[in-house]
């Protein structure tokens, strides 16, 4: 599509971003990226993302979309080429819960360096369960997708350089537990679109013991994870589950 | 082909209204499976293995959990009665407003029938902020969908049901019609149309039920 202005506002280290990179770059979209300091937002990103101020925001001719799997989404409808939801409403379905599903992985993740003790141990449980489940849905297959490499890989190989940061915390071998994911994983990294959208798990590291100091230092208002207890919908789904909102 | 719909829901569950409100508004024939979540059944588990949770909407064996990713599927399987919006930045919009009704907007309203005092004035002020983001989405139009009901509408049904719940519970008002002219002419708009109206569940029941959902929360930060 001629004359197309494509920005995006991200942040090197944000799974959420990664995801956006890698469908633009399957897709071979020119865009424009910025990195955002989130101590720092800058005016354009308040102004397109007022109601959380996160990124990534997907700015495409002057119109913002906000979140990462809708941004993925959008990007499939407008750029038809190379697909990366099936065509199967059904197929569609499981690759849409399978890609909510891999977001369970950001909130126990996060324990491993917010938190101690028990509380960190639970955390590891937890990640160390939701892989084991996703490792499950992988299967034998080479992708999510099956052959091709589609929505729930994009969706799930960005957590793939925070394993590093995961297993250093939590002083653990994720390959121990999911051998398959680490071999996907790697597959994964074969193509261009991904090797040059993840970020370097060393980085991300380094970002998350930054992180850490800055929790101990102080309260950080931008780091700040905000437990609700969703009590409607724990009644109503018959589950205990905690809404977890982070600033990113 | 002879369709088989099966939804596995729970007399009071928000969530699974959804996909009634979808299947209804479509004039989808479907079978009810009404769930004892404390007591799920073998079926459920077999069909929503991962997350235990309901609605699940079954359609020819084949099994669809979460419910925005249902009323998607619904959408996309049978074509009458169109629920997104077919612009796909309109439709982004669409599915950004949905999330933040789950995410932010539910949580907050929660917070409100679970708190008292000074934490609730503090729910109150951060659920009323919410609300009036979402009745900015609404602009002028009848619903969020424009003239006819969408899947946002859809998405956000619970709250022209449920807060008025709330409200009387609480004895208190969230959505004034003063404050919120655009979102309580909705709110009764939705409430009233006739295919909506028929699938609301039982109000007193609801009544009890918060009720009580209230006092035991209550009790248990009483006794913390």
């Amino acid at each position: 599509m001629a004359n197309d202005e494509v920005v995006l506002l991200d942040s090197y280290v944000s799974m959420f971003g990664m995801r956006v990179r890698i469908a633009l770059a399957e897709k071979g979209i020119p865009f424009e990226y910025r990195e955002e300091n989130l101590r720092n937002k800058s005016p354009l990103l308040l102004e397109m993302n007022p109601v959380y101020k996160k990124i990534p925001v997907l700015i495409h001719n002057g119109k913002p979309i906000c979140e990462s799997l809708i941004i993925v989404q959008y990007i499939d409808v407008v750029w038809k080429d190379r697909p990366l939801l099936p065509s199967d409403p059904y197929q569609r379905a499981q690759a849409r819960f399978w890609a909510d599903y891999v977001d369970k992985i950001f909130f126990a993740g996060r324990k491993l360096w917010t938190t101690k003790g028990e509380e960190k141990e639970s955390g590891k449980k937890e990640l160390i369960e939701y892989l084991q489940v996703l490792e499950g849905e992988l299967g034998n297959k080479p992708y999510f997708g099956g052959d091709i490499f589609g929505f729930v890989d994009v969706a799930f190989v960005p957590y793939y350089c925070w394993f590093y940061a995961y297993e250093t915390c939590g002083n653990f071998s994720i390959e121990q537990y999911c051998p398959k994911l680490i071999a996907w994983g790697k597959r994964c990294l074969e193509r261009e679109s991904v090797s040059k959208s993840l970020a370097d798990p060393h980085k991300v590291y380094e970002f998350v013991q930054i992180m850490k100091k800055r929790r101990l230092a102080k309260q950080d208002p931008t780091t700040e994870l905000d437990h609700r207890k969703n009590v409607m919908s724990d009644h109503f789904n018959g589950q205990v589950c905690t809404i977890a909102m982070v600033s990113f | 082909m002879a369709e088989e719909l099966k939804l596995f829901r729970t007399w009071s569950s928000p969530f699974a209204l959804r996909v009634v409100h979808a299947l209804k508004i479509k004039g989808l024939e479907y079978e009810t499976i009404f769930e004892d979540l404390s007591s799920k059944s073998a079926s459920l588990l077999q069909y929503n293995p991962v997350n235990k949770k309901v609605p699940v909407l079954v359609h020819n064996g084949k099994a669809i959990c979460e419910s925005l990713v249902i009323l998607e599927y619904i959408d996309e399987t049978w074509k009458q009665c169109p629920l997104l919006p077919r612009d796909p930045y309109e439709k982004a919009k669409a599915r950004f407003w949905a999330k933040f009704g789950d995410e932010k907007l539910f949580s907050s309203i929660g917070n409100v029938l679970i708190s008292q005092g000074k934490e609730q004035e503090e729910a109150i002020a951060a659920a009323v902020q919410n609300l009036k983001l979402i009745e900015e989405q609404l602009q002028e139009k009848k619903f969020f969908g424009g003239e006819t009901i969408g899947y946002l509408d859809i998405a956000f049904g619970w709250t022209a049901n449920l807060i008025s719940i709330l409200e009387e519970i609480m004895d208190l008002k969230l959505v004034d019609e003063e404050k919120f002219p655009v979102l309580s002419a909705w709110m009764h708009n939705f409430s009233d149309d006739p295919v909506i109206k028929q699938c609301w569940p039982p109000r007193d029941k609801l009544v009890v039920k918060f009720q009580a959902m209230r006092e035991s929360h209550l009790k248990t930060v009483l006794s913390q």
